[in-house]
């Protein structure tokens, strides 16, 4: 059998190994030098260790325990939000104006000159002049009728 | 089977029913555990009493939704590991020092010599020095009794890493301790 390892010794110390195993580890303790050593080192330190007692609770009071959560505010606390926050923010909304911007620019590009080609969405209609409707629209404003 | 005392889950389930007496039973059965934890992890009995009364609060909040998923206990350790811990980084992050040590936290439980409360202290002290995962599986583990895969569902470590801490826990204590190997506890 191998050498037992350092966690099985502690467990074995702390009476948790199954039973089939601390039989097995105990009999190789008998064999092994370096083993007992070891073990001794363990069951020594785990001993030592029970001298930290802390003293007992006193009762929990549930009439003041109850009081105190009635106490507490129920409403959403507001925290400042951290640097992090704040810089994912104002990246977003710097991604989205310029998206807004690029769209914005990219929907007002003027038509390619002398191809006479109508929009898709004016072809659809079946008329025969649709390029002109936006001229006539820009002749209805101000300066049209002050021409007129 | 009237007189079975009612399961954990069955208190939850009274508490989330607005029945404070079931905290009350919760509380007897576990409120000198949980103080003894955090008091050992926080090295500091005021924070150890806010930190269980919190840890109440926390069930009585949770009860009416809770449902077992893990063992009872474990849940609640959880809890409490982690209130202990943000109380910790609300102190600062300093091990356990001399200074936190209280005399009257040792309780001693026989006659007590000298050496016996020096041990205590000692062993208070070595515990309170060790790097900070360490000593909180090794309180978790000594003092507490919980399995490694407890441990690992408390802390929110790997079994591996909790094994791996233990084995250096217990070796750097032994060395802290090695002035008192020969004092029989």
């Amino acid at each position: 059998m191998d050498h037992v390892k350092d966690i099985e010794l502690i467990e074995l110390a702390a009476r948790r190994l199954e039973a089939e195993r601390e039989k097995a580890v105990r009999a190789h303790l008998q064999d092994c030098p370096a083993c007992q050593a070891k073990w001794r080192d363990i069951r020594s330190t785990w001993d030592l260790l029970g001298a930290w007692q802390v003293r007992p609770a006193a009762a929990l009071d549930v009439a003041r325990l109850a009081a105190a959560q009635r106490e507490r505010p129920s409403a959403t606390v507001l925290r400042f939000p951290g640097i992090r926050v704040i810089a994912r923010v104002a990246a977003l909304i710097a991604v989205s104006v310029l998206i807004g911007y690029a769209g914005g620019r990219w929907s007002i590009r003027p038509l390619p000159s002398g191809t006479g080609a109508e929009p898709s969405y004016v072809s659809v209609l079946g008329f025969e002049s649709g390029g002109s409707f936006s001229s006539l629209v820009l002749q209805d404003g101000p300066a049209a009728r002050e021409e007129g | 089977m009237a007189n079975e005392p009612p399961s954990d889950i069955e208190l939850m389930a009274r508490l989330g029913r607005g029945d404070l007496a079931a905290l009350g039973t919760l509380a007897e059965r576990y409120q000198s555990r949980i103080l003894s934890l955090s008091y050992r992890l926080l090295g500091d009995w005021h924070r150890a009493e806010d930190v269980s009364q919190e840890t109440f609060l926390r069930l009585r909040q949770a009860a009416g939704s809770y449902e077992p998923q893990a063992k009872f206990t474990t849940w609640l350790y959880r809890i409490v590991h982690n209130l202990s811990l943000d109380q910790r980084r609300k102190t600062g992050k300093d091990p356990v020092s001399l200074e936190a040590v209280q005399a009257d936290a040792v309780e001693v439980t026989q006659a007590s010599p000298l050496e016996r409360r020096e041990l205590a202290q000692a062993v208070q002290n070595a515990v309170g020095e060790l790097p900070e995962r360490q000593r909180r599986v090794i309180i978790l583990h000594r003092y507490e009794g919980l399995s490694h895969e407890e441990i690992s569902k408390v802390t929110g470590w790997s079994k591996s890493a909790v094994e791996s801490l233990l084995v250096r826990a217990y070796e750097n204590l032994r060395k802290k301790l090695q002035p008192y190997q020969d004092f029989s506890p």
